[in-house]
C-alpha cells in the first residue's frame, strides 16, 4: 500500500466515522481538504521555508488531532519529532491559529472560535498527536495514537501514558472505527 | 470555546444511513472484504496520477467498486491505450474499459481565472482528439486565501472553448462546477462531488453514451453559465488584449518589417484571410517554460480558429507571437522534441513569430 492509499483510507474512513477531518495534504498534490501550513515563526509570515504541514488535521471531541502518515511505520521517526516540536511550542501553535484564521475556519465547519493566546495557553488540552501507517509491530510513543490503515479498513492503537485528551479521543476512536476494523 | 453546529461532512449517500456505531457507510471501503457489496463490472481499470485521486474516483460510483487500480507511469512506461492520452500532458484520471479509454477526468480546486485559465487544457484537448469524453471538475467561483485573498471567477472563455471542442470533435468536453458557499468558500463536506457523481454514474449506466441525460444537462449548464458570465462581464465575449485578429496581409507585412524583408509566408498561411496573433511577453531569460501559454493557445485556437478535428483544420491562422525572443534562443529553450513538454509549443499553432525569425509549425 503506497502513501496515497494510506492517506485516502485514513481520511475517508475517519470522515465516514464522524471525525471532522478538515485539513490535510495528500502526497504529491491537493484535494478537497484545507492545506494547513504553519509558517516558521523564525522566518516570518512570507514564503514556505521551514514551514510545517500535516498529512491530516481533524477536530474531534474538543481537540485538534494532528496526523502524520507513512507507507511504512519504520519511517515515522521524523514525524514524531515534528509533532512533538509543534505541540510543545507556543509559536508553532500560534502559527497554526494564524493559518486557521487566514482560511476563515475559526468558528466554522465545526471548528471552535478560539483566541490565539487561549489556544497556545491550553495547548496540552487541545492538541492530540497521531500517526498512521499500514499494520506492523510498531509501538507508538507515549501519548500518541496510531492509526493502522488497511485496504478499505482502519483501526487504532495507542502508546503508553496517555494524557486525558489523547485518552478521550483514543477511546472514542476505538468505538467509532469498530465497523471499519480489518 | 463553543462548537459551531454546522455540518462539516455529509456521509456517503450510496449506502443506507446507519446510526453510529453499527454499520459502516463509507462509499467503497469495508472492513474485511471491502468492495464486494455492489454489483460490479471488473472490466474497468482506473489509471491515476496519484493513488488517492484514483481511489477517490473509484469510490464515486459503486459500479467501479472492483475496478483495477493502476498508477500512470512516466513517459514510455504506460500501455499504448493510455500513453496516447499523455502526449500533451498527464491527466489525473483515465478510466478504461476492456483496454480502451472511456473517460478522462481532471480535478482542481483552483478557479481557472487570470493567468491560470489555460493551465491543464492540453490534456483536455488530447482526450477530445482521441474521442474520449473528458471532465474538468473545477470551481467556477471561489475565494482564494492568503496574502492576496479575493473571490476568483471563472474566465468564461474556457467554457466557450470547451463547447467548441465538444462540437468539433463530437465528444463531450465537460466543465463541472466544484460548488462554493455564499461566501465563496469551497464546499468540502463530501457533497461537492454529488453532481459529478451523477454524471459519471449516468454515463456508465448508459453504456458510455455521449448523449446520456446528465451529459446533456452538463452541456446546458455550460451554455447557460457562458451566456450569463458574458452578460455580466462583456469582455469575455471577445478576445483578451493579448490576442489580435488581423488580416493575414497585415500579419505578413508586420513580419516582413520585423525580419527586414526576409519573411516568406507559406501557402497554408496565405490561404486563410485572417490570422489570430497571440502575443506572449516572455523574455529570452525566462522563455524555457510552457505554462500557462501552451494551454491557453488551445483556448484561442478553438474559440477563433479551428473548424475541424485536425490541428490544421482552421478558418484562421493561429500564430504565437514572442517578439522579444531571438530564434536561436527559442530553439535552444523550446525544441520540438516529443520527449519534452516543450513539444506543446508545436501542437496546434501555424507558426511562432520571434524577434528575428518565424518557425512554421502546423499545416
Amino acid at each position: 500500500m503506497d502513501e496515497g492509499a494510506v492517506y485516502y483510507y485514513a481520511k475517508t474512513i475517519l470522515r465516514e466515522a464522524g471525525v471532522n477531518v478538515f485539513g490535510g495534504e495528500p502526497p504529491g498534490g491537493s484535494d478537497e481538504l484545507h492545506r494547513i501550513e504553519l509558517k516558521d515563526p523564525e522566518h516570518g509570515a512570507k514564503g514556505s521555508r521551514g514551514s510545517r504541514k500535516f498529512d491530516l488535521v481533524a477536530h474531534h471531541l474538543g481537540a485538534f488531532i494532528l496526523i502524520e502518515l507513512k507507507d511504512d511505520a519504520s519511517k515515522l521517526e521524523g514525524d514524531v519529532r515534528k509533532l512533538d516540536e509543534v505541540v510543545s511550542s507556543d509559536d508553532w501553535i500560534g502559527a497554526f491559529w494564524d493559518n486557521l484564521s487566514e482560511r476563515r475556519l475559526l468558528g466554522r465547519r465545526g471548528i471552535p472560535d478560539i483566541g490565539r493566546r487561549e489556544l497556545a495557553r491550553r495547548k496540552s488540552d487541545l492538541f492530540v498527536r497521531a500517526l498512521g501507517a499500514p499494520p506492523s509491530g510498531y509501538q507508538p510513543p507515549d501519548d500518541y495514537i496510531l492509526l493502522e490503515v488497511g485496504d478499505g479498513g482502519l483501526r487504532c492503537r495507542a502508546g503508553g501514558d496517555l494524557e486525558a485528551p489523547t485518552l478521550r479521543v483514543y477511546e472514542d476512536l476505538r468505538e467509532r472505527l469498530r465497523p471499519f476494523w480489518f | 470555546m463553543h462548537n459551531v453546529q454546522e455540518p462539516y461532512y455529509v456521509p456517503s449517500k450510496l449506502f443506507p444511513r446507519a446510526e453510529f456505531p453499527t454499520q459502516p457507510r463509507h462509499r467503497g471501503c469495508r472492513a474485511g472484504n471491502p468492495r464486494t457489496r455492489c454489483a460490479t463490472l471488473t472490466a474497468f481499470t482506473v489509471y491515476s496520477d496519484d493513488t488517492h485521486e484514483g481511489l477517490w474516483f473509484r469510490d464515486l460510483v459503486p459500479r467501479l467498486n472492483d475496478a483495477e487500480m493502476e498508477t500512470i507511469g512516466n513517459r514510455g512506461n504506460n500501455p499504448d491505450h493510455v500513453s496516447k492520452l499523455l502526449t500533451y500532458d498527464r491527466p489525473d484520471i483515465v478510466l478504461c474499459e476492456r483496454g480502451e479509454p472511456v473517460l478522462v477526468v481532471e480535478k482542481t480546486s483552483e478557479v481557472p481565472s487570470g493567468h491560470n485559465v489555460g493551465q491543464r487544457v492540453g490534456r483536455i484537448v488530447r482526450a477530445a482528439e482521441h474521442d474520449v469524453p473528458v471532465i474538468k471538475f473545477m470551481p467556477f467561483d471561489a475565494k482564494k486565501h492568503g496574502e492576496y485573498a479575493s473571490l476568483c471567477n471563472l474566465n468564461a472563455r474556457i467554457l466557450d472553448a470547451f463547447l467548441k471542442m465538444w462540437d468539433i470533435h463530437d465528444v463531450p468536453v465537460m466543465a463541472i462546477n466544484w460548488p462554493a458557499d455564499n461566501e465563496g468558500e469551497l464546499i468540502r463536506d463530501g457533497t461537492q462531488d454529488d453532481f459529478l457523481q451523477d454524471v459519471v454514474r449516468d454515463f456508465l449506466d448508459s453504456g458510455m453514451s455521449n448523449r446520456a441525460d446528465k451529459i446533456l444537462e452538463t452541456r446546458r449548464i455550460m451554455e447557460r453559465e457562458y451566456d450569463e458570465r458574458v452578460q455580466a462581464y462583456k469582455p469575455y465575449g471577445s478576445p483578451p488584449s493579448s490576442v489580435e485578429i488581423v488580416s493575414t496581409d497585415q500579419f505578413v507585412k508586420t513580419m516582413h518589417e520585423r525580419m527586414d524583408g526576409e519573411f516568406e509566408a507559406d501557402p497554408g498561411i496565405l490561404s486563410r484571410d485572417e490570422t489570430v496573433v497571440y502575443k506572449i511577453g516572455m523574455s529570452p531569460q525566462n522563455c524555457r517554460r510552457e505554462d500557462p501559454y501552451t494551454g491557453t493557445q488551445f483556448i484561442y485556437d478553438y474559440q477563433h480558429c479551428r473548424d475541424g478535428p485536425d490541428p490544421s483544420d482552421k478558418s484562421r491562422n493561429l500564430v504565437l507571437n514572442c517578439p522579444k525572443i531571438p530564434k536561436d534562443r527559442w530553439l535552444e529553450a523550446n525544441p520540438n522534441d516529443r520527449s519534452r513538454k516543450s513539444f506543446l509549443w508545436y501542437a496546434t499553432a501555424n507558426g511562432i513569430a520571434l524577434k528575428d525569425g518565424f518557425i512554421r509549425v502546423v499545416d
